[in-house]
């Protein structure tokens, strides 16, 4: 720990270090429809020794980056749900806005708690998931409010080499659970793709695909949302946000090419892993547990 | 994506979200170079005399939240374009307009929803932007 303490004192490897960091996360982030903050913040505060308020100004930076990185690419191959995305957004910006001026005055520790209850719970749903649910072959009446809306559509899958149509369901709840995604964004500098895909995947049951796309899209606007306190409060350190937000921007690209390659069921198992990794992590912070 | 209810003669949604992938496909390019760039001048100017970033290093890695360095007191307290001096401006600005990058596609997003006479999508996209707008409005009385 010391000598990693001295090593990074050099700011050209600190950088460097950030950089990479960065860009483990983008990959990773851009693969699973995270914002890539699960990878920052833990690695600046536990391994770094940063204070948490910087890890979580960098990792709203980077949250915005991977978000607008990676979804070029899937609007481009007409992934993303723009429409499910902008009614979304409505909730998450309500929600993020919230938690950015709720941050000071609530307690972290029940914060990770809740957190790791809601996760876990997200990992539990998803393993027990609609398994052909790939395949959009809902045999259910339309929703007549996702229908009014114009919310159903379709998405070329590279995979399956056709389109794929779909229909949404659960409008109202979709939008009740992205205002507590919002909130949950706002206050751990995190996309909160953990909440937003189980949310469109679980209750409005878009394709894991659409929900991880459209998910990535949405956590850019998610982070603005919050990313202006944090700027104005000196939150945001540029020796620090910069180069992990290059670094983001990279492994974003890298990232979200490796998706389109993927099977669903294999993202989809990535996902429950990490989702039970972050959990673990959270519940420890919560109680104030430390490993070792 | 191309929805039946898009009226031939209007932009569709497709041109929407094209328009829209651009905007930040271009944006983030333009903030990364920024940035990068930011990030070398900030390493060039701690190989001279006084080491800025070597000291803000220092106290980042400490574990401490460091209250008082001097471009982000600036920033708490006055308007942020009065506080572009220092060997972190560059970088400060990637970072300025990365954040705008997302208000900046739901501003546009909202113009084309409105072109192709979209009410409620239209309505959507602008009490999003007015969130978003508060949002970094009011971010520093909070």
């Amino acid at each position: 720990m010391d000598s990693l303490h001295s090593l990074i004192a050099n700011p050209a490897v600190f950088e460097l270090l950030l950089l990479v960091v960065g860009a483990v996360a983008g990959v990773i982030g851009a693969i699973l429809g995270l914002g890539g903050g699960i990878v920052i913040i833990p690695v600046l505060t536990l391994l770094f020794g940063i204070n948490i308020r910087y890890a979580v100004g960098a990792s709203i930076v980077s949250v915005i980056a991977t978000s607008s990185g990676a979804a070029a690419t899937y609007v481009k191959d007409r992934i993303t749900n723009i429409r499910v995305a902008m009614l979304l957004e409505v909730g998450t910006t309500i929600g993020a806005f919230a938690g950015a001026m709720l941050t000071t005055m609530i307690s972290t520790d029940q914060l990770f708690l809740l957190f790791a209850v809601i996760l876990l719970y997200s990992g539990v749903a998803m393993v027990r998931g609609r398994k052909p649910q790939d395949l959009g072959h809902e045999v259910r009446a339309p929703d007549p409010l996702a229908t009014r809306l114009r919310l159903n559509a379709s998405y070329p899958d590279a995979l399956l080499q056709r389109e794929v149509a779909y229909q949404v369901y659960q409008v109202p709840l979709g939008l009740a659970l992205m205002l507590g995604a919002g909130l949950i964004s706002a206050l751990l500098g995190i996309g909160s793709g953990v909440l937003k895909v189980p949310a469109m995947d679980q209750a409005m049951k878009l394709p894991i695909k659409v929900s991880s796309a459209t998910s990535n899209f949405m956590m850019g606007v998610t982070a603005a949302a919050s990313a202006g306190a944090y700027f104005m409060r000196g939150w945001i350190l540029p020796s620090l946000a910069a180069p992990v937000a290059v670094g983001v921007v990279l492994g974003a690209w890298l990232g979200s090419w490796l998706m389109m390659r993927m099977s669903s069921a294999r993202i989809r198992k990535y996902f429950v892993v990490v989702i039970i990794v972050v959990a673990a992590q959270m519940l420890l912070r919560g109680l104030n547990l430390k490993l070792g | 994506m191309v929805s039946e209810a898009d009226r031939p003669g209007k932009p569709s949604l497709l041109r929407v979200e094209l328009l829209t992938a651009n905007l930040l496909r271009y944006g983030v390019i333009l903030c990364t170079l920024v940035i990068a760039v930011g990030i070398c001048m900030s390493l060039a100017a701690g190989t001279q005399g006084a080491s800025h970033l070597g000291s803000v290093i220092q106290e980042i890695i400490s574990g401490r939240l460091v209250p008082a360095l001097p471009p982000l007191q600036c920033f708490a307290q006055s308007p942020f374009w009065t506080c572009l001096t220092g060997p972190d401006v560059v970088m400060d600005l990637g970072l300025a307009l990365l954040i705008a990058l997302p208000v900046a596609r739901v501003a546009m997003t909202m113009v084309v929803f409105a072109v192709q006479k979209d009410l409620v999508y239209t309505v959507v996209s602008a009490v999003v932007l007015a969130i978003l707008l508060l949002g970094l409005g009011l971010g520093r009385d909070f």
